[in-house]
């Protein structure tokens, strides 16, 4: 393997302390005989969610969501002048950087962006492009720069809610906003927004499988679908309809958070007045 | 004072904006805009000429690292998490194990990064922490060791581990022994601790030395590593799940930068525009005896007028290091005790 020259290096062979584990039989059931999840939730709940826009400081727009424990910061560069020649287009264009962080995930992240971290940018991308009003700027991109901070579970649903809050935040005009939900399949169950161990675990038997959709809610399209796994058609069918379900139970979450970021973004001025008299309300009285 | 809140659930970033109180036609990051706010001893964030912007901590909030701390300072945003490996202790020093700091500036904290290997000043930040921690002795490396292996006849330190090319899951522990030796202890493994530290800029608004420092400092604070026996028949290392030993921390080393303005200011915990205006810049990193780890000046401004500056102990100087004292005061309560998981408001 090629020395990183740029970084501070240790040893060239490391091994993650969990190859090590005392009992390393996992999970062989994902739900429990009561019908509920490890996690105590059913098969259609999705776990609690934060949300906010406008964390960082320096693009022209950012979002934070948490999905439990999976924690994503996504910021919005542009629209500014394309970079690359190869990339000019009369239409703008959306460019993905989509990174687990090192520490993200149970296994140690390498710092070079693998397979999976460009496949996911490559479909958040797909997912985001129908709703841009890509007309609006031409010749010219849009970056969006992904981090996931944590990664317990639907990572990549919740990427698109994230990168899509960040774009209305940039003030990036758009047909609609792009909600998303992951669908994990088993032989018996469909479980709604999957924890990391539901997601990973056995996913490589048959009739098993991970189903994540992007969906814009207003208009009622699909706009990227990825599903992985051995899978019936029917089975895959069903899915879409409860990944829907579930997209058109996020997106009053979404609506909420843009509007309370637009709200203390556009007057700040009437929000203090309404703290100071909050304030001053309790000692009057 | 240190007021702890608790934030259960609902806690990474605690996003809050500092007022910028400015209203001023000027281009706000030109020259002649701040030498307006120069002639009224006052910064264009209103704070005073050593005034350091609101500290927030957030300490344990990454689980999936083995110890994790968020830091804004004002509105940059430091992410450090810790992860721990384990990997063959160096063939010169057999007793040690490894810490691993870097500092990545991603294109995601400020417009001027791009995608790609780690920027220039991503280097030198890295760099730079990395010599801080050697300096200081931040943590004593041996304590790293697992297992140290075994001293034959001859006075050599033997060991034999056939290591897997692919790290693939179920991948078998072959560190250890190949072949035992006929007397003597039967285990011949040789382990020892990496610590990964990766310090992830969110938020690019200066100063990050200071802030990757606080937030690598509060993040090995709160780190739990599993507990490793060898086993002696295989010798093959076996780990708990859940972490349980904290690491021994010898000192608490905290940085504090200053930039010069206009050859005479001094500016402490600058911004990103304060820093882009100044002429020089200088980074002083002391322990919480007083001593001085390390100093870091680069560039060549300002080249007399700061070590002057820092270096004796003229009556400017110890005003000046009595505002830092009570800034450092104010960290080395929060990154000295242990310290739990929850968030915290410095100020």
């Amino acid at each position: 393997m090629p020395v990183d020259k740029k970084r501070i290096t240790g040893p060239e062979v490391t091994q993650s302390p969990l190859y090590f584990l005392e009992d390393s039989s996992g999970i062989s059931q994902l739900v429990n005989k009561d019908g509920t999840r490890k996690d105590g939730r059913g098969e259609n709940d999705i776990r609690p969610i934060f949300m906010k826009a406008g964390v960082v400081s320096q693009a022209q727009g950012s979002a934070y969501i948490e999905i439990a424990n999976t924690k994503v910061i996504c910021a919005v560069y542009g629209p500014r002048q394309v970079l690359r020649r190869e990339d000019f287009s009369m239409t703008g264009i959306l460019k993905c950087e989509f990174k687990f962080a090192t520490f993200s995930c149970p296994f140690r992240r390498k710092f070079q962006p693998d397979v999976e971290e460009k496949e996911f940018a490559l479909i958040i991308e797909q997912a985001l492009s129908p709703a841009v009003c890509l007309h609006k700027f031409p010749k010219s991109q849009v970056d969006i720069n992904i981090r996931v901070l944590e990664n317990d579970g639907s990572a990549l649903a919740a990427s698109i809610i994230c990168s899509s809050v960040a774009l209305t935040d940039a003030a990036v005009e758009m047909y609609d906003i792009v909600t998303a939900c992951t669908l994990r399949i088993t032989p018996e169950h469909m479980l709604m927004d999957p924890s990391y161990t539901e997601e990973t675990n056995s996913i490589n038997c048959e009739s098993n499988g991970v189903v994540t959709m992007g969906f814009l809610p207003s208009i009622n399209q699909t706009s990227s679908l990825l599903q992985r796994g051995h899978l019936s058609c029917d089975k895959v069918l069903k899915a879409l309809q409860i990944c829907t379900e579930g997209c058109q139970r996020i997106y009053p979450l979404i609506h909420e958070c843009i509007r309370r970021s637009v709200k203390s973004k556009y007057r700040p001025a009437e929000q203090d007045k309404e703290k100071s008299e909050e304030d001053q309300n309790p000692s009057k009285g | 004072m240190i007021s702890c809140s608790w934030y259960p659930t609902k806690l990474l970033l605690l996003n809050d904006d500092i007022k910028i109180r400015v209203s001023s036609s000027c281009n706000k990051y030109s020259f002649c805009h701040f030498s307006k706010f120069k002639k009224e001893n006052i910064r264009p964030d209103g704070r005073e000429l050593g005034e350091f912007r609101a500290t927030l901590l957030n300490v344990g909030t990454i689980n999936t690292a083995h110890g994790s701390a968020l830091v804004k300072l004002g509105n940059t945003t430091i992410l450090c998490g810790v992860k721990g490996e384990f990997a063959a202790p160096p063939v010169n020093e057999p007793k040690k194990g490894y810490l691993v700091p870097n500092v990545e500036l991603p294109p995601l904290c400020s417009s001027q990064f791009k995608v790609g290997p780690p920027s220039e000043q991503a280097q030198v930040v890295s760099q730079l922490i990395d010599d801080i921690v050697r300096s200081s002795n931040l943590i004593n490396l041996e304590s790293l060791n697992i297992a140290e292996g075994v001293v034959l006849s001859g006075g050599e330190s033997v060991y034999f581990f056939c290591v897997g090319t692919g790290v693939a899951p179920g991948f078998a522990c072959c560190w250890g022994a190949t072949k035992l030796p006929e007397r003597g202890p039967k285990a011949l493994s040789k382990l020892s601790w990496v610590l990964h530290c990766d310090m992830i800029c969110l938020d690019y608004d200066g100063n990050i030395v200071d802030a990757s420092l606080i937030a690598l400092l509060a993040a090995l604070k709160n780190v739990l590593l599993p507990a490793v026996r060898i086993d002696e028949d295989t010798g093959r290392a076996v780990t708990s799940q859940e972490g349980s030993i904290p690491l021994k921390l010898s000192c608490q080393p905290v940085a504090t930068s200053f930039v010069v303005f206009d050859d005479t200011i001094l500016l402490a915990d600058p911004t990103k525009e304060e820093e882009g205006l100044a002429t020089g810049a200088v980074t002083v990193v002391v322990n919480e005896e007083g001593d001085i780890c390390s100093v870091h000046k680069p560039g060549k401004e300002g080249a007399l007028y700061l070590p002057r500056k820092f270096m004796t102990a003229s009556g400017d100087v110890s005003r000046d290091l009595r505002k830092l004292d009570s800034w450092l005061r104010k960290h080395w309560r929060v990154v000295k005790d242990d310290v739990p998981t929850g968030a915290y408001d410095l100020d």
